[in-house]
């Protein structure tokens, strides 16, 4: 059994500052990782990338992150990802890793993913180039995190996205936002592996649970969804 | 700050305000237009976040009573953990 530790959507910035923390410091007892699904900080500066650094770096536990919209906010993504990596955690866009832990090898793939909706209600890469750069931004997303996924020599796979793969985590929220909140390409890269467990955030009126149309457990960790500092999943082989 | 002149405009540029201004950068605040008053409800990470959101939905009402019903997430240890196998 693998313990998988998540939360997302905790917005950093210097008023939240020791907030997380001692939930944090428990988390060797029950967690063998965190992983962050994105929206880490407000809108992206330097500054609150280092309170994400202070409030989630130096655990006792390896921290895995993928970044969010809102962590795109200040159109320096990689100032981001580099004060994350400074503190020791470590970033996925299109990539993934493996960690040791007493119940086997977890493999992670992870990217942020974007927009586009859900099978028959979806946008089209038709029409207007503005159009066709949204559905393929989505597309190429989808794409990597398919082939870092499928690369992962692991015992237990996790996708790891900011935005979701199926709606079904999304109920709660209006459905007029599903197409900005998630895409069904997303769900196929998951079934494509397959993972044995799919973690992201984005939704924070969505619902904890859903499955993609291929069996993968889908988990909306957004902390405002699961109201608590992070959600713990034990994660046993044969799992998905 | 321009005031709306019909309250589903100054719903909409409220909305924008919070979700564009990078010191609140804060979306899917629920803004609920009430005979007489306006409800703002949706989840915050801080009671300063949730203050200050309040304050700027109001300047957009001037002549609405608005009621903050944000709530502050909390933030303790889960009590169980969730089986998958
Ligand atoms: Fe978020
Ligand atoms: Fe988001």
């Amino acid at each position: 059994m693998i313990r998988i530790a998540a939360v997302g959507d905790v917005h950093m910035d210097v008023d939240l500052l020791g907030r997380y923390r001692p939930a944090l410091l428990e988390l060797p007892e029950c967690a063998d990782v965190l992983l962050l699904a994105g929206d880490l900080t407000r809108h992206g500066s330097r500054r609150e990338a280092q309170c994400v650094a202070q409030e989630f770096g130096g655990l006792q536990v390896p921290v895995i992150a993928v970044l969010g919209n809102h962590d795109h906010h200040g159109d320096e993504p990689d100032q981001v990802v580099e004060v994350l990596a400074a503190s020791g955690i470590q970033v996925l866009e299109g990539s993934g890793v493996v960690i040791g832990t007493p119940g086997g090898r977890l493999g992670v793939a992870g990217v942020k993913g974007f927009g586009g909706g859900f099978a028959g209600r979806c946008a089209s890469a038709f029409g207007e180039p503005e159009m066709k750069s949204f559905v393929r931004t989505t597309e190429h997303s989808a794409e990597r995190l398919s082939k870092s996924l499928q690369e992962l020599e692991c015992d237990l796979r996790v996708a790891l996205t900011h935005y979701a793969p199926v709606p079904d985590t999304l109920v709660g929220e209006p459905l007029e936002i599903y197409p900005f909140l998630g895409s069904y390409l997303l769900g196929e890269a998951i079934d494509s592996a397959p993972a044995d467990l799919a973690i992201h955030g984005h939704a924070h009126a969505g619902s904890e649970r859903g499955v993609t149309p291929g069996g993968v457990r889908v988990r909306n960790v957004a902390h405002p969804v699961i109201k608590h500092a992070y959600s713990i999943f034990n994660l046993d082989h044969g799992a998905g | 700050m321009k005031h709306a002149e019909h309250d589903e405009y100054a719903e909409a540029s409220a909305q924008r305000e919070l979700a564009e201004d990078g010191g609140i950068a804060e979306q899917g605040m629920e803004i609920v237009r009430r005979d007489g008053c306006v409800v703002i409800r949706g989840e915050v990470e801080s009671e300063h976040r949730r203050d200050l959101i309040a304050q700027r939905v109001a300047a957009h009402f001037p002549h609405c009573e608005v009621r903050n019903d944000i709530v502050v997430v909390r933030v303790g240890r889960p009590m169980e953990a969730e089986e998958l196998a």
